[in-house]
């Protein structure tokens, strides 16, 4: 099976919203501030 | 200075030295689709190798004046568009933390530089995956803001209605306070408690009937997210109502309008060809495509935020407490 590299992340592009990759893992979501806060609070444990 | 992953495309030779700031010494790397002023800007084509922009992109100097030093620009495949780290004109980008993988792309100087230690924050771009496909495949991490979110005024064009441009760090914590200077906005707080979490099995196809199939990729991490207090239930995203790639090819064209096909020589047979294609794009199925945008872009999410991994492949979970993944060859992934 061929699967497109982009497959998990050219949607995003298109319908607008944030992204944040830590690593392998992606948070998504429309507002830039909602996916940082998550990412801060997965780094910190918090 | 020269590096030996062939990260950079440019070196400066006698960075400034740092001004005050939330950012200030950080040694900063720039994309080189992004200009900097006296600084030679490529774009990573020969066409514009010897170009030299007057003036610095408004995010690079957001960036300065947070005291970030730039101290180079940053290899990527010819006008960003391709998604390794290939490139006919300055050489393949090495991936220090997967040696013999690709680095992914097309912030794949950066990706693979902050990755080594050769800098300290980067700024790349991503029109379909740029930020974030490198980010994975050089385990450090990169934000794809919200389209609009921050300006792309002296960056090169691949898509505008798709680009963006953001921070790349190996930490959240970098990138969030460079965000805050990018943007004139506060870093939020961290928070995941009470937040509902959408699990993606199955991305969204982009309207042209190619879909992935469906994927436990992002399980890993449901059951660290509902430990920090998420909620994480299944979740779907519709797909667009018509085939949205004639958009991307209609803008690429334009992208190139001086330069195409006037000075088509001068261009790689990949990029020659794909704009070669994109001149055999109906106005019909452009004018679809930007109905199905623009529809798509009108949809409320669900959940708080989704979860789902960059690419679908058996990396290591990445803990809440390590501060990078453990390296694990994507087999996948390879170059």
């Amino acid at each position: 099976m061929r699967i497109p590299l982009t497959a998990w992340l050219r949607w995003v592009n298109l319908i607008g919203w944030a992204a944040l990759a830590i690593g392998n893992m992606q948070l998504i979501a429309p507002r830039d501030e909602t996916v940082l806060a998550a990412g801060l609070a997965w780094e910190r444990g918090a | 200075m020269s590096d030996d992953l062939n990260a950079v495309i440019t070196w400066v030779e006698s960075p400034p030295a740092a001004r005050d700031g939330p950012l200030a010494g950080r040694r900063f790397l720039v994309k080189d689709l992004i200009d900097t002023a006296g600084v030679r800007t490529t774009y990573g084509s020969r066409i514009y190798a010897d170009h030299v922009p007057e003036r610095s992109a408004p995010a690079v100097r957001r960036l300065v004046d947070a005291g970030a030093i730039v101290v180079g620009k940053a290899s990527l495949p010819e006008f960003a568009w391709n998604v390794t780290g290939q490139n006919p004109w300055y050489g393949t980008v090495r991936n220090p933390v997967r040696p013999g993988r690709t680095t992914g792309g097309s912030s794949s100087g950066s990706a693979a530089a902050l990755a080594a230690g050769l800098c300290d924050l980067a700024l790349g771009t991503d029109t379909g995956c740029s930020i974030r496909l490198p980010s994975a495949c050089c385990d450090v991490v990169g934000l794809k803001p919200r389209w609009g979110s921050l300006p792309m005024e002296g960056i090169f064009p691949l898509c505008p209605t798709l680009d963006t441009v953001g921070p790349m760090a190996t930490t959240v914590e970098h990138v969030a306070l460079a965000w805050s200077a990018l943007s004139g906005r506060a870093a939020p707080e961290p928070r995941l408690a009470g937040l509902s979490v959408g699990l993606l099995s199955r991305p969204p196809s982009v309207g042209d009937g190619n879909r992935a199939e469906a994927s436990s990729a992002a399980e890993v991490w449901a059951a660290e997210l509902e430990k920090l207090g998420a909620h994480v239930c299944p979740a779907q995203v519709p797909e667009p109502e018509a085939n949205t790639w004639p958009l991307f090819f209609h803008e690429a064209l334009e992208s190139h309008e001086k330069t195409f096909p006037s000075r088509a020589e001068e261009y790689s047979d990949n990029v020659r060809t794909k704009l070669a294609l994109a001149q055999r794009v109906a106005a019909e199925d452009v004018e679809a495509a930007y109905g199905a945008l623009a529809a798509w872009r009108r949809h409320e999410p669900e959940v708080d935020l989704y979860v789902a991994p960059v690419l679908q492949l058996r990396f290591r979970p990445r803990t809440a407490t390590s501060s990078r993944c453990e390296s694990h060859s994507p087999p996948g992934c390879a170059g």
